[in-house]
């Protein structure tokens, strides 16, 4: 009797995971660097990002491709030189939103938090941390949160030339709309 | 004199020339991705399918190649700015993303419908298929 109960209990709790996970293909990641000689910004709104609000396991997935720059010879720097797009075409983030539990997907709200995991650039993986805010409205939930990286940190060289045009650490700024996975 | 002039007047247009060229490239437009041919013709099915097999040899057939890409749509999303819409494959949830380049009405379309669109490559992976500057065929 009681194996039953658990096996119940187990099937309950697999149904409920499954059903608690939320999403986006539409994410925008933005990175702006400033310099007293130039401003450099550029945008991603193609992100897919996927988090289990029971575990609080957390997926981006981001082609270095689709990042748009207003100059398109920028654009083909930043691919061609620094990211090395055709060689490394994806970033992706694999991490855990560390309080989960103390995020009520059930309440309107504005909740903070802190997502820690292995970011991955041009090949190379860091353990990463950022402080990131989930708005919960309705069905609908905002996640934003902002992170410095630094290129040399992920082996991107930039040209001594170039050097002074572009900022030590480059302000990443994120935003996605989640809906629930149905 | 007259040969210090020459100089002078050819250095000047050199060098105007040169200038030219440097601020060309510094404002060259960006590429136009929907108005080139297509050359590639697939189903999402496929499309998706190598991309989760091995990321490294479908970059290799597929990465910055604009393509045309036949599928039945699994969801559609219009926003404020942008539209797009996901094409099925063999997974339950992901598949090949599709964002087209304007912001297009597409109440006449649902999904379960078969389309054919065109749009550029720029990777993928067992997450999904991203397809830019994409337009809608048929």
């Amino acid at each position: 009797m009681k194996i039953i109960i658990i096996i119940a209990v187990l099937l309950g709790l697999n149904i409920q995971v499954n059903a608690q996970k939320y999403f986006t293909r539409t994410g925008e990641i933005s990175f702006f660097s400033s310099t007293s000689v130039e401003d450099i910004k550029a945008d991603n709104k193609t992100i897919t990002a996927i988090f289990d609000s029971q575990t609080g396991a957390i997926q981006f997935s981001v082609t270095m491709k689709s990042f748009h720059f207003e100059k398109a010879l920028m654009e083909e720097h930043f691919n061609e030189n620094y990211v090395e797009s055709d060689q490394f075409p994806n970033a992706t983030f694999s991490g855990k939103i560390e309080n989960i539990t103390s995020i009520d997907f059930q309440t309107n709200g504005t909740y903070q938090s802190s997502v820690i995991g292995k970011l991955t650039i041009h090949g190379v993986t860091k353990e990463i941390q950022a402080q990131a805010t989930f708005a919960v409205n309705g069905q609908k939930i905002e996640g934003v949160s902002e992170i410095m990286v630094n290129p040399e940190d992920y082996k991107i060289e930039i040209p001594s030339i170039v050097r002074e045009k572009i900022a030590q650490e480059l302000k990443v700024s994120m935003k996605m709309n989640f809906t629930e996975k149905k | 004199m007259n040969r210090i002039k020459k100089i002078v007047l050819g250095a000047l247009v050199m060098s105007l020339i040169a200038g030219s060229i440097v601020l060309f490239q510094y404002n060259k437009p960006h590429k136009d991705y929907t108005s080139q041919e297509a050359s590639i013709q697939i189903s999402s099915v496929e499309l998706f399918s190598d991309f989760s097999e091995s990321e490294n040899e479908a970059n290799k057939k597929y990465l910055d190649k604009v393509m045309e890409v036949t599928g039945v749509i699994l969801e559609i999303t219009v926003s404020d700015e942008s539209s797009m819409l996901v094409l099925e494959s063999e997974d339950d949830f992901f598949g090949v993303n599709v964002y087209l380049a304007e912001k297009t009405n597409l109440e006449s379309y649902n999904t379960g419908d078969q389309i054919k669109i065109k749009g550029r490559c720029t990777g993928g992976n067992s997450m999904g298929v991203i397809l830019n500057s994409g337009t809608i065929i048929k």
